[in-house]
């Protein structure tokens, strides 16, 4: 297991609302691993003069399948995330701002997902790039997220909001 | 091979949160307490919550039949809760068949293990066995993922050649490849492991696979091999 540092300057910012939806995708998929993907905006934020970058979550779409790991399959299909991404950024103008899946009893990644996550960002299409990886625990419903920021893994801030913006 | 226990996870309302995992260890845990167990020691010893582990309980009563209520005929309901569960012949059955494919979960000794592992920086080991299914491993990532999935903090998986143990072969990163060999006290110590409860010491045979689970506690280690047993059933 890696050992990741914690980037409190980027944060993944979502409602209550939105939470809630991606727990209701994980008990949906149970005992298969849930995916989804959230679309939002990235801001950038100047912060006692220190650069934040904020990830704010809008949309969740979660993906139904009946794969025991749906993010690996995702991975293997980039044309289907791809046509996704186009469809919420032509409807509702948001980008892809985070890669969602659950694991049964942690949400550090797997060696697979660090693999994915470099793998994504070298996979040419700038879409995909910078993307935060969201891991939910079953066991507790806990969220967490990891990126791969200038060629290094972090782990960033997940904050849940209660206001619906 | 366990399709018998695709039904416990059928809900018409609110899907379990368990997983396969927790089924086959609880399974392991009622075999090891023949006098039974209670809901709160299974949710402790399966590190899930108190709502997983009642379900659990019901669906390993009502679908599987593999647990009952020891004396059904306990004077009260207390007395029955505090007695907790027990194997039914149909689950003692069923565990015996899981053993064929997984004869044991112990746990290690780091002092001895400590070679052979990364990380031993608070790592706990606990080990299983999985019969002949050596060949189904390729680098042991797919292993290591399952262990870190239930909170674990890795997997070494170790390969029975017929003679000793081995790495299996495409998992050689250059952290590994100072250690290829692995010494002889550590082929000893799993050669005369003894399986919980019995004076049995384990049988290795060619293509056998060991599995060292870690976790920064035991319990979390003994998922860990578990889960990553899992991955080769
Ligand atoms: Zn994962």
């Amino acid at each position: 297991m890696r050992i990741i540092k914690f980037e409190k300057d980027i944060k993944l910012i979502l409602n209550q609302l939105l939470l809630n939806q991606l727990i209701v995708c994980v008990k949906n998929a149970s005992p298969n691993e849930a995916c989804g993907l959230l679309f939002g905006e990235v801001k950038e934020i100047v912060h006692n003069g220190e650069y934040q970058y904020h990830f704010r979550g809008k949309k969740f779409s979660c993906i139904e399948s009946n794969q025991k790991s749906p993010v690996a399959f995702l991975m293997k299909n980039l044309e289907e995330l791809n046509r996704i991404f186009q469809e919420a950024f032509q409807k509702d103008n948001l980008r892809l701002i985070s890669i969602f899946h659950s694991h049964p009893g942690g949400t550090y990644p797997s060696e697979t997902d660090f693999t994915n996550m470099r793998f994504l960002d070298n996979c040419g299409n700038k879409a995909f790039k910078n993307q935060i990886w969201a891991i939910m625990n079953v066991r507790n419903m806990k969220l967490n997220g990891y990126i791969l920021f200038n060629n290094e893994f972090m782990q960033i801030e997940v904050k849940i909001k209660n206001s619906k913006t | 091979m366990f399709q018998e226990l695709n039904e416990l996870f059928e809900s018409t309302t609110i899907k379990p949160t368990f997983e396969k995992v927790h089924i086959i260890l609880a399974l392991f845990i009622f075999g090891e307490n023949l006098e039974g167990i209670g809901r709160y020691r299974l949710q402790k010893e399966l590190l899930i919550g108190s709502g997983t582990s009642r379900s659990l309980i019901k669906k390993l009563k009502q679908r599987g039949g593999f647990i009952t209520v020891p004396n059904g005929d306990a004077k009260s309901e207390s007395e029955s809760k505090r007695k907790g569960h027990i194997l039914t012949e149909k689950g003692l059955d069923y565990l015996n068949k899981i053993k064929i494919h997984i004869p044991f979960l112990i746990e290690g000794n780091l002092e001895i293990l400590k070679d052979i592992i990364i990380e031993t920086n608070k790592a706990n080991p606990y080990i299983c066995q999985v019969k002949n299914k050596g060949n189904r491993i390729t680098n042991g990532v797919t292993q290591r993922d399952a262990a870190i999935k239930v909170d674990g903090i890795g997997a070494t998986c170790l390969i029975y050649n017929g003679d000793r143990l081995v790495f299996p072969l495409g998992s050689l990163s250059d952290d590994d490849k100072n250690k290829t060999e692995i010494n002889k006290t550590i082929q000893n110590y799993f050669k005369s492991l003894q399986i919980k409860n019995t004076i049995e010491k384990i049988s290795l045979e060619k293509n056998d696979v060991i599995i060292i689970g870690l976790g920064d506690n035991t319990k979390k280690a003994r998922l860990a091999a578990l889960n990553a047993a899992l991955t080769l059933i």
